[in-house]
């Protein structure tokens, strides 16, 4: 175990400087530099502009420029950010919990309401049941992120008035509330944008738990199982569904990039200060070390994502560990 | 005396895509307690159907007619719900399934396999479970049992993953095993000590045995009577001794040839000519016709019905009809 998790620790590095690598010369490639902004104002003269670039190092040439990033990087150094005039890594770091929450709140609206519904249509296949969930988890399936978003947005936030629509907390009254009513502020400012992640995840995770319990409920050992005459709630989750959940396992570690995906169109509608408007506001000025530092700061995410699957599938499969 | 089990008429059939499948057609034995069936015949004779039929292990699409009856110990089956039922399984009929890589959860120990059946029928602590399941592995020769009382089924070769479904099938003391094709896909050499294992077993805890083959060279050491069965019927049952000495249908001659031999150098074993058809379309006539060796003009067309040639010897086959003038049409 410690052998399999210190050779995807090293796996997690090398892609890590991959990433960093490639979105270095994407971005460099795109025209325009971070200096763009500020320096096409016609107010500033060129000697200003190019003493700004000689500050930032933008001069030197490329290969050197990013001999110095990757450097820094080995260090821990993200670089600095051109347009929050502070470090990438503070400037990551202050927005990185609140994706991750987002994201987490999705992942388990995903799996808490994706798994046991579509187990339940597993189980009673071609029931009324069955045919209903399967027509509700592909409609909110084919729906766009971003739309489902605003459909909630107008009619849970706006329309009834119960929930708030935007940002993670109150920017008015938050610091001034008890500690209770602090993470009531929090919980209702992620319930929207958690439900709008969550139910497209869930629509996928049910589709594909369905399929997933039909397989199960044939295997031979679940035969075997009724065989010995175990009760059929035995029969369901300690044979049927722990053989089921396997595959979908598998899918939790392929979905997260997905769901951080959909967390940035999700921080976007709901105004939510993560690491989302973060990426998009850096490529747009391009500002380089932060669109790196993102790139850097999801994929591992991901790859600890993946991580994460592996370990659990270790868990509940005794096949994939070394025979004793 | 009432037999152990009485299985009249049994009649299953499929719905599939390719039409209407009669995989088991009005099939009727009994087993004593005690005793030992065997059934024998080729791949799609509704052997595995009418195993599982019998504890009603079918899936939903499986229709059983109405007028078929299995009646273990005085109670129709088919006339138990889901308590009763499962008061029946595993703990006074169980099972062995042809295939013991699939047919154990991977993902359980071999030891909570084993005590999850004791619980299901006993009330018994832990502990108590946990030594019975040990004592039972010990029982089917497992070396150093309680080890591998946690060992997980891919652990374990073939042979011994059969030994743990045979112990687990034991837990509760059956009265009756089913064994469908226990050995079909093991080793040769594993066969042999899986089929004395049975055998041993079998005598030593007084359980009746229903053991279903393709091969009647399994049944010949341990069965009392056999079931040849072709096309989803019965075609011939007699004493073991009987069937071996005096085979009446040519589908069981065809089977005895097919016996692998070791007294007789052969280049290859003597297989039966034909295959087996789909249960959706058996042949008019005598199902066994296209690929009989001694067909008559009339098996084409005329089902045979069953010929009693002794008292416990059956054949459904035109060529036991000893009636006047039955060979000149
Ligand atoms: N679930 C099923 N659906 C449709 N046909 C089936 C099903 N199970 C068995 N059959 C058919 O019934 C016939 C007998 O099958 P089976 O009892 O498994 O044969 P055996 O065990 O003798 O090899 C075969 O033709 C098989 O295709
Ligand atoms: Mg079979």
């Amino acid at each position: 175990m410690a052998r399999f998790v210190a050779i995807r620790l090293a796996q997690a590095i090398a892609i890590v400087f991959l990433v960093a690598s490639l979105t270095f010369i994407l971005i460099h490639i795109a025209p325009g530099d971070p200096t763009r902004s500020l320096t096409e104002a016609p107010s500033v003269p060129p000697d200003v502009r190019a003493q700004l670039r000689t500050n930032f190092g933008l001069d030197r040439p490329l290969l050197e420029q990013y001999a110095r990033y990757i450097g820094n990087l080995a260090t821990g150094d993200l670089g600095y950010s051109f347009a929050e005039h502070r470090g990438v890594g503070a400037a990551i770091l202050e927005r990185v919990p609140n994706t991750l929450l987002l994201t987490v709140a999705g992942v388990l609206i995903a799996f808490g309401l994706g798994v046991p519904i579509g187990a339940l249509q597993g189980w009673r296949a071609g029931s009324k049941t069955d045919h209903t969930l399967t027509v509700t988890s592909l409609f909110f399936y084919s729906l766009p992120v971003f739309w489902l978003g605003i459909m909630l947005q107008l009619g849970l936030g706006l329309g009834i008035g119960i929930l708030p629509v935007s940002g993670a907390i109150d920017p008015v009254t938050h610091d001034s509330l008890p500690w209770i009513g602090r993470v009531w502020d929090r919980l209702a400012h992620l319930l929207l944008p958690a439900i709008t992640l969550g139910l497209v995840g869930a629509a996928a995770f049910a589709r594909f738990q369905r399929s997933a319990t039909l397989d199960a409920v044939l295997q031979d050992f679940v035969r075997t199982a009724r065989g010995k005459g175990l009760a059929e709630r035995v029969i369901l989750f300690r044979h049927t569904l722990r053989a089921a959940l396997l595959p979908t396992i598998t899918l939790f570690g392929l979905t997260f990039p997905i769901l951080l995906s959909g967390a940035v169109l999700v921080e976007t509608v709901f105004s939510w200060p993560g690491m989302g408007r973060l990426i998009v506001d850096s490529i747009a000025s391009r500002d380089y070390y932060v669109v790196i530092g993102t790139a850097i700061v999801s994929a591992s995410m991901v790859v600890l994502g993946n991580l994460l699957a592996d370990v659990l599938y270790w868990v509940a499969d005794p096949r994939t560990r070394p025979s004793a | 005396m009432t037999p152990l089990l009485d299985v009249r008429d049994l009649t299953v059939e499929f719905d599939t895509a390719d039409g209407h499948a009669l995989a088991v057609d009005r099939v009727s034995f009994h087993i004593a307690a005690g005793e030992t069936l065997g059934i024998v015949g080729e791949s799609g004779c509704g052997k595995t159907v009418t195993a599982l039929s019998i504890l009603r292990l079918l899936d939903d699409e499986a229709v059983t007619s109405p007028s078929s009856a299995i009646v273990f110990d005085g109670t129709d089956i088919r006339r138990l719900d889901g308590e009763a039922l499962r008061a029946v399984r595993g703990a006074k009929i169980a099972m062995v399934f042809q295939e013991p890589g699939t047919s154990l959860n991977p993902v359980l120990t071999i030891g909570s396999q084993i005590t999850e059946a004791l619980h299901a029928h006993r009330t018994i602590d832990t502990g108590a479970a946990r030594a019975r399941a040990i004592a039972l592995l010990d029982l089917v020769g497992i070396p150093d049992a309680a080890s591998r009382f946690t060992a997980y089924p891919h652990q374990l070769s073939g042979g011994m993953q059969q030994r743990v479904m045979i112990a687990m099938a034991l837990s509760c003391e059956p009265q009756l095993l089913i064994a469908d094709e226990p050995t079909t896909a093991l080793d040769v050499t594993i066969q042999a000590q899986i089929l004395e294992l049975l055998q041993a077993l079998k005598g030593r805890l007084g359980m009746a045995m229903l053991l279903i083959t393709h091969d009647l060279g399994v049944v010949a050491g341990s069965a009392d009577r056999v079931a040849v069965m072709y096309g989803g019927q019965i075609v011939e049952q007699a004493a073991t001794r009987e069937l071996f000495r005096n085979p009446q249908h040519p589908y069981t001659r065809a089977l005895l040839d097919a016996i692998p031999r070791l007294d007789v150098v052969t280049p290859r074993l003597p297989a039966i000519a034909g295959a087996v058809p789909p249960a959706t379309a058996w042949p008019a006539g005598c199902r066994f016709h296209p690929r009989c060796s001694q067909v008559l003009d009339r098996c084409s067309t005329d089902v045979p019905p069953t010929f009693v040639l002794a008292p416990s010897h059956f054949s459904r086959c035109w060529l036991a009809d000893t009636s006047p003038g039955s060979r000149d049409g």
